[in-house]
């Protein structure tokens, strides 16, 4: 399977994503914030960061860049599945790809470490914990978004609504989560959760 | 501008120069020549370093070799700006480093933090932390690890040491030298009259009204940083590119001057080529701005298109700005006249004072026989600020950006990342011991050096190399030049002695006020590695488990001097420091290693702050679990003397766990390690000697004493 | 066309919890300045821009507002002043 990671700058969360990528069996390129076309891959995904530096809002800037038009025709196409994890969720929020949006956590302060949450993927729901690492990562959304969301909080850290961690858009072809499940796949100390979460987008692709 | 330069320097200038200086050539002495470029004071000691093994120890930053790979890593200080400023201050500090690393041509791959509060002043720890988490995080660089300690002499006198470690391969390094017939390019932010005076602000002591001195700081931009340093790297893989470097203290001036120097020619710069950021900045400005985000590179001419391109794409601006030529001139050129014709050497080659302290002894020896109960000891100790969890630092800063980190902050005496570039792991500390150094600072040297020596042992790592951050008072003083003296000779004396060499390292004088000065505060930055995940340990015990405490026993002879339970309990600073054997530390570091190849050893802690019980205390509030064991060899003694022997602080000590008492107990008595068996991991009680505490009354305390405190006004 | 000179301000919309201001809140009340502030924070932004006349110079800031500096999930602007200079 062919994945694409993207790198706007002042993105930084790339090589960890394309190794654990590549761990998991994908066959994964970089692609450029100036790339114009991204059908050649099942996956697309907008790792972490600080996209041009978070200034005004994290993931704000990011929206006007030509990849990110290149992926609302990829989406359109419904030619694979676009994940965004942090910064990536941020952006898709932003460019209003996703529903909500994320707003600076309510301890007003940057947090890293380890979280439980719950992941319910085809009914089933399954307790995994993941390292998460932001400072703007409270979600906010005054939709109803319930039967969307993958992924809650079970000590919610950043007082996110409904406890959310993330979520897919109406049409379940994008994913978007705070936590980095590229960051628990190699060390035992991070837990090995994110390997069922990248199977989990493999199963995504092949479900078409 | 302020010119900091006296008498007596301006008259061996001018002896050197044969002539006066002119209006510029004064600034620009006053900045080169200053103790925070030229090392005025501490360049001759700092000579006595051993340096065997180490790579490049006279660049931007030394480093050691691992496998093919260059592993560099260095210290700075940051101490003055974060005074006046503490999150630009600690944000540029971090900026600073990183290009020191970057100029390398390696690619920084974690931070560590040595940091020194009062804790009443919570504007100072919440400025520094949030500095080092907007700035660091941003800029991609995982903050792996680090210490905090709080101690009221660093009242207005914030330390904030930063380490940076990064990785390239050694073949690919780049020196700082530049080569005859080059230009010289300037990469990144505009120049603007941001920072200008650093260097000399730096060697001053503070102003009681600091409002004066905030002119003085530099403003960071982590976005730039990261945008540099991807650029930075693209550029030094070109061919034609001969030597980088950073632009820190004394901006372009120390870095051009620098080059020249090191590559043996001549250097004219043309300031009208610059990219300014304001138009009508003077000559002095320009070439003393601290604007942060900017790389200097001398390059054959025919790759600047290249280089400009990369620049381009990383949306930074680039500038030529001069040239090199065969020579040993420093020329500065604005519209169109040259302002300054100076002897390179006579720009790098200040003038260097050599110390000779009289002897000054009239530190406090006096053992502490104070007492208090134990119970309501241990619940002090574990609710103190500098002995309670660091977790509301470490969580604010990303430890785990670049997937590198295998171990958390806190779990193990030292970071673990992986080199995902040959498979090694490296473990990194940074270790300070400032109330010992302040007791002797020959022996509390030896014992810093020794306290991230174990560090790395107890968590797996043979220990390569270190880097230092000497942070002191004014260096005319006698007791801090003696002070000084002493730190230096045992530094050079330890690492000689286990073979482990001062690969880099910084200086910080002047940190001090009209009313009081720190304490010789020596921080050292250690790295080692290991070969595979298997032989990294944890600071985390399991149920069933058994401990046992290996290495020196201590008594009530011992020399306990500067212990934390002294300061914490009574405010105490006073007694001899224990002395340390070389033997013993190198049998217990096999030991160790030895013990966990075996699969006879599951976790360990080396045994530091707080004594034997304080480092126990640690693994079990990190591992969850209760303990049921022994810790006194009888019951008689008194409360002052349980104080003593449960919290004193000597050196040689370790405590593991193993899941097989009797194998382990074999191999302890067949190879001669002297040892103690304390007990079983069990429960959720803590009990000992008829004590008995609650973990998660004790634990609560540890884990979150600083928040309470610090996110409440 | 004309130069214009746009200040805008950017908050969080009334629903969406605005940390900092409670911060504030609480730190006055602790400090017995005052006890009831009713903080709001947000951004300031100032630009210059051109524009036919005035009416335009309004609806080219309030774009600016709504698609570049204000996200509408969250946010609320407002123009504070656009003068000619």
């Amino acid at each position: 399977m062919k994945a694409a990671v993207v790198v706007f700058l002042g993105t930084n969360c790339e090589t960890e994503t394309k190794r654990a990528l590549e761990y998991c069996g994908f066959d994964v390129n970089y692609v450029n914030f100036d790339t114009k076309n991204l059908d050649d891959y099942d996956a697309v995904f907008l790792s972490g960061g600080f996209s041009y530096g978070d200034y005004i809002r994290s993931g704000r800037l990011a929206k006007f860049t030509p990849v990110v038009d290149a992926l609302k025709n990829y989406i359109e196409s419904k030619r694979g599945v676009t994940v965004g994890i942090c910064n990536g969720f941020q952006i898709l929020c932003e460019a209003h790809i996703l529903k909500g949006a994320l707003v600076e956590n309510d301890s007003s302060r940057f947090i890293c470490k380890n979280t439980s949450l719950e992941l319910c993927y085809k009914g089933k729901k399954r307790k995994i914990i993941l390292p998460i690492a932001h400072r703007e990562g409270k979600y906010v959304c005054f939709d109803d978004i319930n039967e969307f969301v993958f992924l809650k909080y079970l000590d919610n850290p950043n007082g996110s609504m409904h406890d959310v961690a993330g979520l897919y858009d109406a049409k379940r072809r994008v994913m978007g989560l705070m936590p980095h499940p590229e960051r628990a796949v190699f060390a035992k100390n991070f837990g090995f959760d994110g390997r069922e979460f990248f199977e989990i987008i493999k199963d995504e692709i092949k479900r078409g | 501008m302020r010119l900091s330069v006296d008498k007596f320097i301006v008259n061996q200038i001018e002896k050197r120069l044969k002539r006066k200086m002119n209006e510029l050539e004064k600034h620009i002495f006053s900045a080169m020549w200053s103790e925070h470029c030229g090392y005025l004071h501490s360049k001759n000691e700092l000579k006595k370093f051993n340096t065997k093994g180490a790579l490049f120890p006279y660049e931007n930053s030394g480093g050691v070799k691992i496998g093919e790979w260059g592993i560099f890593f260095k210290t700075e200080s940051h101490n003055h700006p974060c005074a006046v400023e503490p999150y630009q201050g600690a944000a540029t500090g971090i900026g600073g480093i990183i290009r020191d690393i970057l100029a390398l041509n390696a690619r920084p791959i974690a931070l560590l933090n040595s940091l020194k509060f009062s804790f009443s002043q919570k504007h100072l720890i919440e400025g520094v932390a949030r500095g080092i988490s907007d700035y660091g995080n941003s800029c991609g660089i995982a903050n792996v690890g680090g210490e905090v300690i709080f101690d009221d002499k660093y009242y207005d006198l914030p330390i904030v040491n930063v380490m940076a470690v990064g990785i390239v391969p050694v073949e690919k390094v780049k020196l700082s030298a530049a080569k005859k017939n080059c230009i010289i390019a300037l990469l990144g932010s505009p120049t603007g009259p941001d920072g200008v005076g650093g260097a000399a602000f730096a060697s001053k002591e503070l102003a009681d009204n600091k409002s004066d001195d905030k002119i003085h700081v530099q403003i960071g931009d982590p976005f730039v940083k990261k945008k540099l340093i991807e650029a930075t790297l693209e550029i030094l893989k070109l061919d034609g590119v001969v030597g980088c470097q950073d632009c820190g203290a004394a901006g372009l001036l120390s870095s051009t001057s620098e080059m020249a120097y090191k590559g043996k020619c001549s250097i004219e710069l043309d300031l009208d080529k610059l990219h300014l950021s304001k138009n009508d900045l003077s000559a002095a400005q320009i070439l003393l701005s601290e604007t942060q985000e900017r790389m200097v590179f001398a390059l054959q001419e025919e790759v600047f298109d290249e280089v400009f391109n990369i620049a381009k794409r990383y949306e930074l601006e680039i500038s030529k700005i001069g040239k090199t030529y065969k020579g040993d001139e420093y020329i500065i050129k604005k519209d169109g006249k040259i302002l300054s014709n100076t002897p390179v050497q006579v720009i790098c080659e200040p003038y260097v004072y050599e110390l000779c302290p009289k002897n000054c002894n009239n530190k406090n020896e006096r053992e502490c026989f104070l007492q208090t109960d134990l119970s309501s000891a241990v619940n002090k100790l574990v609710s103190n600020p500098e002995f309670a969890s660091k977790k509301w630092f470490f969580q604010q800063w990303d430890y785990a950006v670049g997937g590198r980190t295998f171990m958390p902050p806190q779990q193990s005496g030292a970071a673990a990342l992986k080199l995902f570039e040959n498979d090694y792991f490296i473990g990194i500390c940074m270790d300070s011991k400032p109330r010992l150094c302040e007791l002797d600072s020959y022996l509390g040297t030896k014992s810093t050096f020794l306290e991230s020596y174990r560090n790395l042992v107890s968590s797996g790592f043979e220990p390569l190399g270190l880097t230092n951050c000497l942070n002191f008072a004014n260096p005319e003083n006698n007791d801090t030049q003696s002070d000084f003296v002493r730190v230096t000779s045992a530094l050079a004396d330890i690492s000689n002695a286990f073979g482990i060499p001062v690969v880099s390292g910084n200086v910080s004088f002047y940190n001090e006020t009209k009313s009081t000065k720190i304490y010789p505060t020596v921080t050292v930055g250690m790295l080692g590695y290991c070969k595979s995940e298997n032989e990294l340990i944890e600071a985390v015990f399991c149920k069933n488990e058994d401990v046992f405490l290996i290495g020196r026993k201590i008594n009530l002879n011992s020399n306990i001097g500067g212990s934390l339970y002294q300061k914490i309990l009574f405010d105490f600073l006073g007694g001899k420091l224990d002395t340390s054997n070389y033997e013993l530390e190198i049998a217990l570091k096999n030991a160790i290693f030895e013990l966990r190849k075996k699969d006879l050893l599951s976790g360990a802690i080396d045994v530091s702050k707080g004594g034997l019980l304080g480092s126990l205390l640690c693994v079990l509030f990190n591992s969850d679990i209760g303990f049921c064991g022994t810790l006194l060899d009888n019951k008689n003694y008194n409360d002052a003397q349980k104080l003593k022997l449960l919290f004193g602080e000597i050196e040689g000590r370790y405590i593991f766990s193993t899941n097989n008492f009797h194998k382990t107990e074999n191999y302890l008595i067949g190879n001669n390690i002297p040892f103690t068996y304390l007990g079983k991991c069990v429960g959720d009680k803590i009990k000992f000697d008829g004590y008995e505490f609650d973990l998660n009354e004790l634990k609560d305390k540890y884990l979150n004493s600083i928040e309470n405190v610090l996110d409440e006004f | 066309m004309e130069r214009f000179f746009a200040k805008v301000i950017v908050t969080l919309k009334d629903e969406v919890k605005d940390n900092r201001a409670l911060v504030l809140d609480k730190m006055l009340k602790n400090l017995n300045i005052e006890d009831n502030p009713a903080f709001s924070t947000g951004r300031f932004y100032t630009f210059s821009l051109s524009a036919q006349n005035l009416s335009d110079a309004h609806d080219k800031t309030d774009f600016i507002c709504r698609e570049i500096l204000s996200n509408p999930v969250v946010e609320k602007y407002e123009i504070n002043s656009i003068e000619a200079i």
